[in-house]
Formats: C-alpha cells, structure tokens, sequence
C-alpha cells in the first residue's frame, strides 16, 4: 500500500483541491499508520510553535557590552572542542618550527615557571617555563607525564593526537568552573611523541598574544567531543611588556619577485603569478553561507589542467575587514578539518591555517592538506591564498616546497591599486542584495573597480524608484592626488532596461571618460554625492 | 548607534540616518532573539546570534523602509546567521567519541528536546520549521525571504518535520 506521507507531512503547508483533501481524509481514516503519522506531525508542529519563555532582550544601548561578554564565554566553548580530524604531521611541524625561529632571536625578559595539574578525575601532570622575550613573544616550555590513554589515545586511532593546548586568559579554576568572561589567546595541537608523555617548545607570538598583565593559564583539552579540562597550569602575570623594537618584529623583508615571473591584475588586485599561468576560474563562491554582503570570490590561476599535480593556487576574496575575526569565524570554528593555525613569520602581518580535506573519484580516494595564508588588502578585503596537496590515491599529501614557496610569494606580494594609490574605493554593500552603495539609495551592481584598458566597459549604477527612460547627470570628481588630466567629467545617462537586485532598470556609466590608470573618482548624481568612490586601475 | 557601529567594524559608512534602528530593535529583537533561542544551545548562543543579526543589518547601512519588508529582511539575516552556527556545531560534533568526553546533559524539559532534535537536522530544515511554526511566515513569505521557490520551502518543511520525528524519537522524546 502507498501511503501519502508528503501530503500528512505538508498538511498545514498549503491549500489543497477539496478532491486531495478527501482523498487524504478517507485514507487516514482507513490506515493506522497514517493516522499515527498525522498525529505524530500536528505534535511536532505544537512543539515546534511551543512559544519559549519569556526571554529579557538587553536595552539597544548595551548591545555591544553584551556582544564582548557573550563572545568571550562562547568562544572557549566552541575552541575548546575544535575537531583536528587527523595526525598533526609535517605541516605542522614546519609551522612549530619557524615559530620557533621567530622566537629565539632575542634575549629572555621575564620568566617564570607554573606547574601543570591534573583536573580530576585526569591524572596528567607536569610543569612548565614561560618566558616572555623582548619581542613581546611568550615562549613556553612544557613537559607533561599522564597515562597513554590521555597522552596519546590509543584505539580508534592511535597516532590521532589527543590534547589541544590553549593559551588562555584567566586562572585554572575559572576555566574548571566555566566562567563567562574568558578568552583562548592561541592553541595548537602536538604529535604524539611517546605514548605517556608531551615535550614541547611553543612560541605565542606578540600578534597573538593579549598583554600578560593579567592572569593566563596553558590548559589542555581533550581533542573532539566536547571534551573536558584535562590539565592545566597557571602562569604568573608579568609585568607590562617591555617595549619591543618595532625594527625586530617584521620576521621577514617582502619576498622578491622572481624576474621571469607576471603579474596580472584582478578584481583591484595585482596578483604576482608564475610565467605561463592563467586565471581559470573567476566566480563568487556562495555555497558555503547565501548571504551577498558576505559572499567571497574564488579565483584559480593554474600552471597546469590536472588537479592532480596540484600546480594551481586559489585565491578567495573575502570581505571582511578584520584578518583575525575572517580567519576565526570562517576557518578554525568554521567548515574546515583544522590541523594548525597561527601567525605566519611575514613582513606584513599574515596569518596562516592548515586544514585537511578528503577526495574521492570513482573507487579511489585519498586527503590532501590545504595551505592558507590569510593577508589584509584593503581596509575591507582579506584574501586568503590557499595551495593543496596532490592527489595521491590512499595517502595523505601536502602541498610540495615548490607550490608554498609561490604561495608565499604571492601571499606577500599581492596588492590592492586603489589601496596603494590611497583610493577609498567603496566597498560597502546591501545585506540583502549585495549591490554596493554608501546611501542605500544610489549603487553599483558589480565592482567599483574598471582597469584603465577597459575602454568598453562600464559601471551599472542603480537607483531606487527608478524608472525606464529617466535621465540623471553624473559627474565624476577625481580624488587627489590628482592622475588624470580632467579632475572633472561629466555627463547625462539615460536609464535603460536591465535585470538588477534592485529591479529592471540601470544606468551604464561607461569606464572611457575616466579610464586614467590609478584615478580615483567620486561619484555625484543630480548634483548630490553618492558616496560612492570609483577607482580606475593600472 | 555610533556605539554599536564602530563594534561593528562600520564606522567609515556613511549616512544612515533614514533607519531608526533603535526603533528596529525595540520591534524585532525580542522575536528574533526567540526565534534563535529556538535553535539554539543557549540563551547565550541565542543572544550572540541576535546580536549578530543586528550587526550584519548595520552593516548594510539602511534597512528596508517597510515595515513588512524590514521584518522579513531581520529574519533573512537572522537565519543565515543561525544556519552558520548550526553547520559549525555539526562540524564540531563530526568527531569520534572515545568515551571519556564529558556527555551532552540531555534536558528534562520538553523544550530542551525540541531544541535538540531541531539541532539535529538540516539548518535549512529546522529553520524553515521555526519560521513556519512559531514565526507563522507563510510558505511564500520565506521564499521571499530565502531567495529560494515556494516548492522548495515546502520541501524543506516536509522533509524536515520527517527528520524532526525521527530526532526527536531518537534522543527520547515521545510524540
């Protein structure tokens, strides 16, 4: 027999012809199970409009007060839970290391040793040294002894390692009691080194690291699961830090390029690449969140069509305009398998996220880890560069010297022109549509951004209320310093029939009258300014 | 207004004044901060994802200036906002149980079980549930909403309220 669920399940959903209706109505009266499932979905949908309690919502004035504190009792919670879904390898030994480099380059300033206790019923135990270098970097130094089954988890998998550890603000017995108010400072998981033992180097960097004049705790939690507090040291507030050398924190001097190598310019980005390479895909990438002011754009620029070989780079575009928070939200709590995260040694600042992912065609299959390296563009924009391991069926590859060291170089050379001409190019968007603007009235669908070659393209500007055949008066103000030998062009533009966000009519501003290389241009319409900032780039 | 904007990361946008917010929030902050608590872990999760809500609508400068519209528009970034952190805990909870974890405290109220049942299926899913049955959107209305068809809300509450059932039974609730 043939039961209509679809119909008992949608039963509230939708209006139905009387003959469905009757149809339904004498087969529920004829079939006990359908009968059990009308009942079952009319108690669901009680339950679900089940009204909560009453839930006092905090006065519009305190909002940002209980933004800070809400985070910060959140944030542990989710971090201390984090999946590191395989073996810490490599990778992640490279990052440790160059960490390390970068911490040792200076004499210590303050130290202090703390011990590490066992958070019952746990019994892992040890102690550690914490110095805090004329850098303003905290290195610690830890050793810890507790029985295999809470050093290195043996079972399921054996080499999977088990503790996250946590530089954290606040004391132990805050962190055992959950307190709100709290925040994880950085965290990093380790090899299993022996099967009842942890010995370990770790450099917090100065980025990472909140002042030390308050309490901090090393803290280890379990890896997965919402695990508990396995152990955990306090360390002794140190003073305030010394003041660093602002000469001796830039690890690095910006990479050179390469003489044989191009650079191309992309969506107000110039992009260094290797000799050869090209753009093969160029889209907004809105699988992951549909929310337009938010969506990035993906870019691959490849040497090579085969995956598997992984000579291709991925540059994600994100707006955001906060590195720290991007990499955060959308990477270590967001969709990525996190094997590492932290601070890569850049001469900008630039942080750095290994993750792993799986891949399968037909019967074979194999993990590739995924390199990224996170800079700020521009005052809205993060780009992230990411490289890949090769495809290699049943094993786990990583990305090959050759591939990271031109992500680095890319990651540290790629620019914004507008940016570097001191264009305040708008950016901002409609939550609901996307479309950029600064007053909600006038916008841009698409970029505020044209390359100067770009005789024959223009920016489609929208309006609200606008109607087929209404005509504006545009003028364009260029922005000092001055590039362009008109500091004013101006023009009537007719609107025309165009599917936008904000409906069918646009107005085509044609990038000819202005495409001066790195000019910068404010618009104005019907004599009133937009807010809207147009750069014509290289 | 300035306060929260510049928490926001949004003080170099300009004019908007044409949105009262603080008129917006007193009308749909209490609704929404339901709506999320519904799906959510916590009242503080709950607050944290009204609280985003806010901010992203902030972020785009101006909100719809009808009233309707402007309601439907809160509820759009709200579920967005949820149905990112519901996939975040999926992801957290994607991991093998060795058997020491501390165990999910399993409520004793009906609530907490609807809640749980609710985090147990597709974001998509649940959320389209919430709107439909204790916001009363209609079909067509978180469409709109969504920026998805009609059909597809409908399948998204058919399929869920299946998922719902089979969760809910799962983790001990009696229907």
């Amino acid at each position: 027999m043939t039961h209509p669920d679809a119909l008992i399940l949608a039963d509230h959903d939708e209006a139905r012809d009387p003959a469905t209706q009757l149809f339904l109505e004498q087969h529920v009266r004829e079939c006990a199970e359908c009968r059990e499932l009308r009942n079952k979905v009319e108690r669901v949908d009680v339950l679900i409009a089940a009204l909560e309690r009453p839930i006092p919502v905090p006065p519009w004035s305190d909002l940002d007060k209980h933004r800070s504190r809400r985070h910060s009792a959140v944030l542990p919670i989710a971090v201390a839970v984090v999946v590191v879904g395989i073996l810490a390898g490599t990778a992640l030994r490279e990052w440790r290391s160059v960490n390390d480099v970068a911490g040792t380059g200076a004499a210590a300033e303050q130290t202090t040793s703390f011990e590490i206790r066992p958070v019952a019923p746990w019994r892992t135990t040890g102690t550690g040294r914490a110095t805090l270098s004329s850098r303003g970097e905290l290195v610690l130094e830890v050793s810890v002894r507790g029985p295999a089954s809470e050093i290195s988890r043996p079972g399921t998998d054996p080499l999977q390692p088990n503790f996250i550890w946590h530089l954290v603000e606040g004391t132990c017995a805050s962190w055992e009691r959950n307190d709100p108010g709290h925040s994880v400072i950085a965290r990093w998981t380790l090899d299993p080194q022996q099967p009842d033992a942890q010995d370990f180097r770790h450099v917090v960097s100065k980025g990472e690291l909140d002042p030390m004049t308050r309490p901090h705790a090393l803290a280890a939690f379990r890896n997965g699961g919402g695990g508990p507090l396995y152990a955990c040291g306090d360390i002794a507030s140190f003073g305030p830090p010394a003041a660093a050398s602002s000469a001796a924190t830039p690890a690095k001097a910006s990479p050179a390029l390469p003489p044989d190598w191009q650079v191309l310019t992309e969506h107000d980005l110039t992009i260094p690449l290797p000799q050869g390479w090209t753009k093969t895909l160029d889209a907004p990438a809105s699988g992951d969140r549909p929310d337009p002011a938010n969506d990035p754009r993906l870019l691959y620029f490849g040497g090579s069509t085969s995956d598997a070989a992984a000579r291709f780079v991925a540059i994600w575009i994100w707006p955001s305009r906060s590195l720290d928070q991007l990499v955060r939200e959308r990477y270590v709590q967001g969709n990525l398998s996190l094997i590492s995260e932290g601070t890569a040694p850049s001469w900008r600042p630039m942080r750095e996220v290994i993750g792993v992912a799986s891949w399968s065609a037909g019967a074979a299959g194999g993990r590739y880890r995924a390199r990224h390296l996170f800079v700020k563009v521009d005052p809205e924009r993060v780009v992230d560069v990411v490289v890949f391991g090769p495809r290699v069926a049943s094993t786990e590859t990583e990305p090959t010297p050759d591939m990271r060291s031109i992500q680095e170089i890319i990651a540290g050379r790629i620019v914004a022109p507008s940016q570097q001409a001191g264009c305040p190019r708008t950016q901002s968007t409609d939550a609901l549509t996307g479309v950029v603007t600064s007053n909600g009235v006038i916008g841009i669908v698409g970029e505020t951004f044209a390359s100067s070659g770009a005789f024959n393209d223009s920016f489609v500007m929208v309006k609200r209320a606008a109607a087929v055949g209404e005509r504006v008066a545009v003028v364009f103000e260029q922005i000092p310093p001055i590039t362009a030998p008109a500091t004013s062009v101006s023009y009537g533009v007719p609107a025309s029939p165009r599917t936008t966000p904000w409906g069918d009519v646009a107005f085509e501003l044609g990038v000819k009258p202005i495409a001066f290389p790195s000019s910068c241009w404010r618009l104005l319409v019907d004599g009133a300014d937009s807010g809207i900032v147009l750069f014509v780039g290289p | 207004v300035t306060e929260i904007r510049e928490a926001a990361g949004v003080t170099t946008r300009s004019d908007a004044s044409a949105t009262d917010w603080e008129l917006l929030y007193r009308a749909h902050a209490g609704g929404i901060l339901r709506y999320c608590r519904r799906l959510s872990r916590n009242g503080e999760a709950a607050e944290e994802l009204m609280q985003e809500t806010f901010t992203r609508a902030l972020r785009a400068g101006q909100a719809p200036v009808d009233p309707n519209e402007a309601r439907r528009w809160l509820y759009r970034i709200a579920t967005n906002a949820t149905i990112d952190r519901l996939r975040r805990e999926r992801l957290l909870r994607f991991v093998r149980f060795a058997g020491h974890e501390r165990a999910p405290q399993v409520g004793s109220e009906e609530t907490d079980l609807v809640r749980m049942a609710l985090r147990a299926i597709a974001p998509e899913q649940a959320t389209a549930l919430v709107l439909r049955l204790h916001q009363g959107f209609a079909p067509a209305e978180i469409a709109a909403m969504l920026g998805i068809g009609e059909a597809a809300v409908k399948s998204r509450l058919v399929r869920g309220r299946r998922r719902f059932i089979e969760a809910y039974e799962r983790i001990g609730g009696r229907l």
